[in-house]
């Protein structure tokens, strides 16, 4: 049995009001949500947040300072041997080169600080090689050190590991460098309160016992290891590894200045071995270098890259190129 | 015999580049065809022009030839290519020539000899600039020490001055401390530039220590006051460089955005 | 005295100019189409007046033709090459093709580059333009819109130039044009010499050139350095042009005309040779013979002779 409606289904509502027949014409469906959503998605594009200082209580936008570094390429290379830097393009030199000479200058003769640590720091050009408008997004990432290294005063980060029932695992994982490793009995000690998650910086889980974990997963909240963190995986002692010898990147970036970010970094101290820090030089290039956009040139994705103390004012520019990965 | 051989139209135009510094101008509607000999019947419509270019301009550069050595610029018997406005200026002044194919020859041919050369273009102006440079060079106050040339190449290099391990001269006496007899006196090395140009550069110790509370007074514009010499032998070289003139210090005000103008005397 | 004046002082001709006609050198200023010197009729007459007549008076430069037929072929040479002369375009870009085809029809048509006149006002001849002048015309913003008048004026600035052959700095007003075309031409002497009158217009430019033609001509520059001397005149060489024709160039028609009366009041004071001169050459040498006569009688005369003054010579009646 049909309907009639069913069979003359149109859009069109015919209503009667008196002897008047009003005809009432409605969009097609799902038009205006799409409309509203496009005016939304405008509004939230073109709002670019200007910071605001009061003063006296009035409101002052703050006028952003463009970080972007001063492009020198204008400038002329020196001929001569003896020249004055500010006047020719301003020079790179190897990483080895660099450490030498942030040495000398901390050496204890002169400033006497032998193991100050050796930060650097790298601009990147955010912008996509054929888009206009668009720019790459800020990334956080942990990198691997080759040769772990501790500033002074700073603690590694503490790991708690949950791991397969078997004793070797929970071997392996504490050898790794967990502060404390089990499986399901560990489970157990933090539900009764004996260990409290909140002590620990990470906590890491091997897949097949996150199921038990969930049982705990109010108590550990933000902490509850998840595949997008990198804390859960079969291969927990890489894992631990990198959380304990890893040093957190965060590229510095604004939305006022969308298509420039740069991230500060320490390589190590600087009586460490030279080859040691070459090798933590070139963990970072290679994690920066893979957030490279498809078809765009390392050497227009990369500024440059400057090494610098917090005891000497020297900048002094490395050439990165040489450890770009092949 | 005076009736204006008029020429309605250009026949044969030569190559026409405009200079970008002048008012060029079009038809905005194109004149009809004229026989020649006959005048060509301009209307009012025919006086509608579009501005095609206009008379700002980009500045351009021209080759001279130089006569002297003008510093950062070039050597006598360089062409080199510099800003219009520059390049007229030493024209004028006769530093220079226009680098046409005649005067580049004759220079070729013969070389002005007495004319003042340096080594390169640079060389004149780093001279000049070493020679009114002070380099202060930091020393450990507790460790002992002995100045070496890393020392001193590191100094320059805080100084943002490149100076090789081989292209200066060490003292000839050793000096070596913490000695605070040593704090803020003189001593000279030689800088030879391009193996040709050498300049004696004078040299200040500073005692420097990593903590703050322990680190002398600071001396405001050190570089500008005259001091004593470590070895009174080095007088001969002082006399070589230009007398540091101290300025008037006059006492810190502070930021000038904060200073009240009306306020201040003389 | 302006600046420029004070460099020509030497030449008498140039002291009747300043008499006649003194060129300010002044800043450049808002620049007045007026009626003057190049008050045009002949490069367009077919051009109607634009605004109202009386600001923009055409007075055909007949007066000056009239002038200028009686003057010597010299200067007539002159003249030709300045006002009658077609210039360069400057303010518009003549098309280089001899046909066009027209897209739709595929018809073939020449093409005639009728020039955009430029005027001159009596500023030009205050400085050194390089060809540039004033376009005058219309705007046409949008098609409902009718069109507006609008003057193109050139940027002037004020600015020094040297001399070679005549060592000298001058301060003159140009335009970044003549600036940039003395630098193409490797020195304000060979920009001069190479550009035809036309292409430079301005009265005290072409007077730097005759200046300059003189000084070659009468090979009188770099006083006390005879090398310099030969190795500009090596130079200049091709351009070296006789000391009569020179004399003409540069002259504007009234000082032009100025010099013409002054050079027929000369040859016409050369031609008339008073008598009196004459004479006196004669009665000299009458004189020159009488007294050696006269010597000669003075040896035979006697004191009564002597007595009596009015008593004839022995030998008159012989003489």
């Amino acid at each position: 049995m049909l309907s009639l409606l069913s069979l003359f289904k149109t859009n069109r509502a015919v209503t009667s009001v008196g002897n008047v027949a009003i005809r009432e014409y409605a969009a097609r469906k799902g038009t205006r949500e799409r409309k509203l959503k496009l005016k939304k998605k405008r509004k939230q594009e073109t709002k670019v947040e200007v910071p605001v200082k009061k003063i006296y209580g009035r409101e002052f936008n703050l006028v952003y300072v463009k970080q972007r570094p001063f492009d020198d390429s204008h400038y002329k290379e020196p001929i001569d041997d003896v020249f004055f830097h500010p006047r020719f393009r301003s020079q790179e030199y190897s990483f080895v080169d660099v450490v030498k000479f942030h040495r000398e200058i901390h050496h204890e003769t002169v400033y006497n600080q032998p193991k100050a640590p050796l930060m650097f720091r790298v601009d990147i050009d955010m912008k996509y090689p054929n888009r206009v408008t668009k720019c790459l997004d800020p990334w956080k990432s942990l990198i691997e050190m080759k040769a772990p290294f501790l500033l002074e005063g700073t603690t590694k980060p503490t790991v708690l590991a949950f791991c397969r029932e078997n004793a070797e695992d929970i071997l392996s994982a504490e050898q790794a460098g967990a502060d404390k490793a089990g499986g399901s009995d560990l489970i157990k000690l933090v539900q009764a309160g004996e260990v409290r998650t909140s002590d620990f910086d990470y906590i890491v889980a091997h897949p097949l016992i996150v199921t038990d974990l969930a049982a705990i997963r109010g108590l550990m909240k933000k902490q509850f290891p998840t595949v997008r963190s990198r804390t859960i995986g079969t291969n927990l002692e890489e894992i631990i590894t990198t959380l304990k010898n890893g040093i957190k990147v965060r590229v510095e970036h604004s939305s006022q200045e969308p298509d420039f970010g740069y991230f500060t970094a320490c390589v190590g101290m600087l009586h460490m071995e030279t080859g040691a820090l070459e090798g933590n030089f070139q963990a970072y290039m290679q994690d920066t270098l893979k957030h490279r956009p498809t078809g765009k040139d390392p050497n227009d994705f990369l500024l440059q890259c400057h090494a610098y103390t917090e005891f000497s004012f020297e900048k002094l520019k490395i050439n990165w190129r040489d450890y770009i990965p092949k | 015999m005076w009736k204006k051989v008029f020429q309605p139209f250009i026949e044969n135009p030569a190559f026409f580049q405009p200079l970008r510094t002048t008012y060029v101008v079009k038809r905005r509607f194109p004149a009809g065809l004229v026989s020649p000999g006959r005048m060509p019947s301009l209307r009012k419509r025919h006086m509608i022009y579009e501005t095609l270019s206009d008379n700002q301009y980009k500045p351009q550069n021209i080759n001279i030839l130089l006569r002297k050595y003008v510093e950062d610029i070039g050597r006598p018997g360089e062409v080199v290519s510099i800003k219009e406005s520059k390049g007229r200026f030493l024209i004028l002044t006769k530093m220079a020539e226009y680098a046409s194919a005649e005067n580049v020859a004759r220079v070729n041919t013969s070389v002005d000899k007495d004319v003042a050369n340096f080594s390169s273009r640079y060389a004149g102006s780093t001279v000049r600039t070493l020679s009114e440079f002070v380099l202060n060079i930091s020393m450990n106050k507790e460790n002992p020490w002995t100045l070496e040339p890393w020392h001193i190449r590191s100094a320059f290099r805080k100084a943002h001055v490149h100076v090789p391990e081989n292209c200066f001269t060490m003292p000839s006496e050793p000096i070596s401390g913490p000695d605070m007899a040593l704090e803020g006196k003189e001593f000279f090395i030689t800088v030879t530039i391009n193996n040709t140009e050498k300049v004696p550069v004078r040299c200040r110790i500073h005692h420097w220590t990593t903590q703050p509370q322990d680190r002398l007074p600071p001396v405001r514009d050190h570089w500008k006051f005259p001091v004593d010499l470590i070895s009174p032998k080095d007088e001969e070289i002082a006399k070589l460089l230009p007398r540091l003139t101290p300025p008037e210090l006059v006492p810190d005000d502070g930021p000038a955005c904060l200073r009240n103008k009306r306020k201040r005397i003389g | 005295m302006n600046k420029i004046s004070k460099l020509l002082k030497n030449d008498n001709l140039d002291a009747w100019s300043s008499k006649l006609g003194t060129f300010q050198l002044g800043l450049p200023t808002q620049v007045k189409i007026q009626g003057s010197e190049n008050k045009m009729g002949s490069v367009n007459p077919g051009v109607k007046a634009l605004l109202h007549p009386a600001r923009f008076k055409r007075i055909l430069n007949v007066r000056d033709l009239k002038h200028v037929e009686k003057l010597p072929v010299g200067y007539q040479k002159f003249y030709k090459e300045w006002r009658e002369r077609e210039p360069e375009p400057v303010h518009w870009i003549p098309r280089q093709e001899k046909w066009e085809r027209n897209a739709e029809t595929g018809e073939v048509k020449p093409v005639q580059n009728i020039p955009i006149p430029t005027k001159y006002p009596h500023q030009v001849h205050d400085g050194l333009w390089g060809g540039e002048g004033v376009v005058q015309g219309l705007v046409k913003k949008a098609k409902y819109r009718s069109p507006v008048p609008r003057f193109w004026v050139p940027k002037l600035q004020e600015s020094v130039v040297y001399s070679e052959i005549l060592d000298k700095y001058m301060e003159i007003v140009v335009t970044e044009r003549a600036l940039r075309l003395i630098d193409e031409n490797f020195g304000l002497d060979n920009y001069l010499l190479k550009t035809p009158a036309c292409d430079i217009q301005s009265l005290t430019a072409l007077k730097l050139k005759r200046r300059i033609l003189l000084a070659l001509a009468n090979k009188d520059f770099s006083h006390g350095d005879v090398k310099r001397q030969e190795e500009l005149y090596e130079k200049y060489k091709q351009y070296v042009v006789p000391r009569e024709e020179a004399e003409w160039y540069g002259l504007s028609v009234k000082e032009a005309v100025a010099r013409f009366n002054v050079l027929e009041k000369n040859a016409k004071a050369a031609e008339i040779k008073p008598l009196k001169y004459q004479l006196r050459l004669d009665l000299l040498q009458s004189l020159d013979q009488v007294t050696v006569t006269s010597a000669k009688e003075e040896k035979s005369s006697s004191w009564m002779s002597k007595l009596n003054p009015f008593s004839k010579p022995e030998n008159a009646e012989k003489s």
